[in-house]
Order: structure tokens, then sequence, then C-alpha cells
């Protein structure tokens, strides 16, 4: 591949149609699924997934559930007991008012907080990715329960017109 | 007209997107002849806001400033405290203003300014929302202000509940993206004001550089690259893993093409074989790297435009970038002008694509460069501008 300093990219690219993204990118996540596929059954995931069409199925489900990662957009959050959410803050309540309340509030914060912080922060970092993996977790139970409600409704229209077609029905 | 910007910080010597974008504007509109004013502060640092400008009126070219003190620096402490309360969504809407308050810069004059000299001005014009002048000032000149919010989907997006009055009061909005404008539009009830969707304008670019810059510093005759603040909030520590997790996959006699990083690092890195880290680089290092790099890599999951993905483009080097955020993957989508990635998996997959396939690499790149000449070259950006300022009477 000749390489010129000044004029790599307008010389290679000349002769060439024009590509889209969307068809490359096609290309390179068969790849990767096929890649990923290969992988899982030779780790013993072949139960699940022995066949592609299948494995396609419920990367494309879990793909597509984990891409909606807003918890706004979720039921599971909003049917569980307020607070759901690993605490990520660090509140330091005091139940004494006065004098006493605000000198321990004042240690707490100036002279324990600070000489503790590394600990605060290293189980903060694994509150934030535990959260991260509650809220795909949910958003895959979402979208299961969505295809789910979708089959049994699907299920029960297909019940009633074959009784509809039953002769004396 | 008759316009003044009001931005956190501003001058040439000020790094930041947002701060970058205003006064690039500011400068190309008082060259086309309105008579520009910017109200800013002293701060030069955005994480402190300490006062190191000399405050008071002063000239950058064509451009007035009206320089003003901060009254006090970031309260860094109590400000984490409070944004994790503000993004666990757990903050009242008392405390979400406070977060304004401590985000600063606290510019008391500054607000003064506009509430006793705003009027003066045909259009107030307030970059960046997260920051306190344009927070506590828009209201302050609603009846002309015009809004760029460089808003980002993050956390303060998803979880604050008092945004959605604010993105209702301006005049008109300029925006980076289609996607940033439909997230704003999300926010608020109504009709959103009129608005523009410009970006920032780019230049084009001058005679490509030669490798001269780069054989110095022993960069390989192919590499992948990434430019800016070597930070976690970047992706940085995610793009380093899934890096890692690419070399560490590749088939027997394969062979990975080096990842360069450019920019000031603070993040502790790994070793990992064909990872180089530069630091800081000068300007003309940084181009000839933009320009013979097989592809930019950005992984930033924030991102209200990433003017170095414009740059890359704008050279003909084509881009990776992390498809978590909206605007990124939007703007590749619409440019046909890369790859995109979710996973590690993926990232490793499009990378592999690109190192195999230079001429792949070299067409997505010169549709990239297509795609900033027919959207991000300044004259088109101006025009709209000048159209959405006067098409707003009163």
């Amino acid at each position: 591949m000749p390489r010129a300093d000044a004029g790599y990219h307008l010389a290679v690219s000349e002769a060439r149609e024009p590509v889209s993204t969307e068809a490359v990118m096609t290309e390179v996540r068969d790849q990767v699924r096929a890649d990923l596929h290969a992988r899982l059954v030779a780790q013993g995931g072949g139960a699940d997934f022995d066949s592609r069409a299948t494995f396609d199925e419920v990367d494309r489900l879990i793909a597509a559930a984990v891409a909606h990662d807003d918890p706004r957009a979720l039921l599971i959050p909003a049917r569980l007991p307020d607070p759901w959410r690993p605490a990520l803050s660090l509140d330091l309540p005091g139940h004494r008012g006065g004098v006493a309340g605000r000198a321990i509030h004042f240690a707490k914060a100036k002279l324990v907080l600070p000489v503790v912080r590394w600990l605060y922060e290293y189980s903060a970092e694994n509150f934030r990715r535990q959260q991260q993996v509650n809220v795909a977790l949910m958003a895959c139970l979402q979208a299961i329960a969505a295809d789910h409600a979708r089959l049994k409704a699907r299920v029960a229209d297909l019940e009633r017109a074959g009784l509809e077609r039953r002769p004396g029905a | 007209m008759k316009l003044l910007f009001v931005v956190q910080r501003y001058g040439a010597d000020i790094t930041g997107g947002s701060e970058y974008h205003c006064r690039a504007i500011a400068q190309r509109l008082a060259g086309r002849g309105h008579e520009v004013a910017v109200a800013t502060t002293c701060a030069a640092d955005y994480v402190t806001w300490r006062n190191v400008l000399t405050p008071g009126v002063s000239q950058d070219g064509p451009v007035t400033v009206h320089r003003f003190q901060v009254a006090r620096e970031r309260p860094l402490g109590a400000f984490w405290t409070l944004s994790e309360r503000v993004f666990d969504g757990r903050a009242s809407e008392a405390e979400q203003q406070e977060w304004f308050a401590l985000n600063g810069p606290d510019a008391p004059d500054l607000l003064g300014f506009l509430r006793g000299h705003g009027r003066d001005y045909d259009r107030v014009i307030l970059f960046a929302f997260r920051y306190a002048p344009s927070w506590f000032g828009l209201p302050l000149v609603a009846d002309r202000a015009i809004l760029m919010p460089t808003a980002e989907d993050d956390e303060l997006i998803r979880s604050a509940t008092i945004l959605g009055p604010y993105f209702a009061s301006p005049r008109g909005f300029f925006f980076n993206t289609p996607e940033e404008k439909a997230m704003i539009a999300r926010l608020v009830d109504r009709q959103l004001p009129p608005s523009v969707t410009i970006g920032c304008g780019v230049d084009p670019a001058g005679p490509p550089p030669s490798r001269v810059a780069l054989d110095g510093l022993d960069i390989p005759q192919d590499f992948f690259l990434y430019v800016g603040r070597v930070d976690r909030n970047k992706g940085c520590d995610a793009l380093v893993r899934h890096y890692g997790a690419y070399v560490d996959g590749l088939a027997p006699g394969e062979t990975a093409l080096p990842l360069v990083l450019a920019g000031p690092v603070v993040l502790q890195l790994p070793q990992i074989p064909g990872l180089r880290i530069l630091g800081r680089v000068s300007d003309e290092v940084r181009d000839a790297l933009l320009t013979h790099a097989r592809a930019l890599v950005m992984p930033s999951p924030y991102e209200s435009l990433s003017l170095v993905v414009l740059e890359a483009w704008n050279r003909g080097t084509p881009v990776i970038v992390n498809a978590r955020c909206d605007v990124l993957l939007g703007q590749v989508r619409r440019a046909d002008g890369g790859l995109y990635y979710r996973t590690s998996d993926d990232f490793a997959g499009a990378i592999r694509r690109l190192a195999i396939d230079p001429q792949l690499a070299a067409a997505l790149g010169q549709q990239g460069l297509a795609y900033v000449d027919r959207t991000y070259r300044w004259s088109r950006i101006l025009n709209e501008i000048e159209q959405l300022l006067s098409s707003l009477n009163g």
C-alpha cells in the first residue's frame, strides 16, 4: 500500500465507491457475534446456544435492553420501595443538635472523612458498577416481560380465532 | 446588531470546548460588523475558578471584554457531596439550585452587569447552561436571550427536575447537534423556542503536514490515535481496557496497530504492548498525528459536539466513537465517517476492521471530510446565526 506523506487519504480513496457506516458495522457486528457465539459454545454455553439463530435472538434482546439504561424508563424501579439504589453519596447525619452536634459533624467531615477517603472512593466506585449492573438487569427483565406479555396476547388471539373457526362455535 | 456573549471563562489561552466556541463565534461576528461584547470572569481554571485575570474592561481584537471577579472559589467538598445527591435524583429543587450556585463561577458583579446593562444589547448569547453565569443570568435577560446549552446526556440532565422551565425561557437556541436539540426538547413541555443547529465551524485544513514531526517521536507508520485529556471522564480508562482486550485477543500472526494517546494524562495507565503515551504535544505534532493516524478513537460517553472529531475529518481521517454517546453516534452515521462500538468486543471488531483495511479507512475519512465541508464551514454557520438573530423581533 503506497502511503505518500501528503496525500495518503486522498490517494487511496479516489477509486472507491461511497461506503455506508451502517453496512460496515453490520459486517463488524456479524463477525463479533460469530466469534462470541463460538467462544460461549467452547466454554460450555452450548446447551443454551446450540443454534446460532437462538443465540442471535437472545443477543439482540439483551443488547437492546442494555442500551436503554435510563432507570426513568424502567418499571421495576417504580415498583421497588425507595430507596432502591445503592447510596453513592456520603451523608453525615446526626441526631444531636446545638454545639455538640456541630462539633461532631465537623470532626466527621474534616478529620475522619479525609483519613478514610480512599476507602470511601473505592466503595463508591464499586457501588457505581453494581448500580450499572442492576439497571442493566432490570432493563433485560423488562424486555423479557414485555416480550412475554406480547406472546400471551398473541396466544390468546390465536386461541380465540381457533374457537371461532371450530364448527358450531 | 449589538451583541453580548456570556461565558464562564474567556481568552485566547483558555482551553475548553464552550469557551473556545464562544470566542470563535464572537470574533467572527465582530468581523462581520456587529458590535460585540463579552461578559465573563477573572477565572482561568475551571475546577477552582480562582481569580487570575485582571478585572475590568479590555479589548480582544474587535471584541470588548467585561471581566468580573469570582466571589468565592468552588467549594469542592460541598460540591461533590451535593453532586452525588443531585445525580442520584435525591436532591430537592432548592438543593438543585444550590448545585448550580456551587458549580459556579460565582460572579455576582457579572449578574449585576446583566441586570443593569443587559437591555443595552439587542441579543444576549449565553453559553453552557450548567455554569452559574448562564443558569442565573438567563432569567435576567430572557426577553433577548439566545442559549447555547452545550448539554450532554449526562447525570445532571437525567436527574435534575428543574431544567424544563429554564430551557423554555430563552428567545432562541443555538444547538451543537440534532441530538442535543432533541434532548432539550424532551425536557420542555411546550414547543421549543426558535433554534438553529450550528455546531462549531472548522476552517479548511492547509496542506497536509509531513511525518517529520512524528519521526522524532518514534511514532510508527500506522497507528490509532486518541487526542485530548487522558481522563476517566473522557472514557479513557475504558479505552485502554478495550485496547488491552484487542491486543490479548489477536490471532496468531496478527499484529496490533499501536494506540497513541496525545494529551495531558490524569489517569494511571497500565503497561500494554502497543500503547504509546505522548503526554501534551505541540500543535504541529497534534496536526501531524491527526493527519497520519489510521483512525481517531473518541471514547467519551459525554460529548455535546467533539471538535477533535471534526478536526480529524477535516484531515480526511476516519473516527471510531463510543456509541453510548448519542451525539457521536449521530455524527458518525450522518457523515458515514467511521465506525462505532458499545462493548469491548465491538471495539476490537471495529479497530481490527480498519487495521486490516486501510482503503476502507481512507474512504470513511474522505466521507467525513465531505461532511465537514457541507456542514461545518464558518460561512454557513455564521449565516445561520445571523438569520436567527435577526428573525427574533423585538
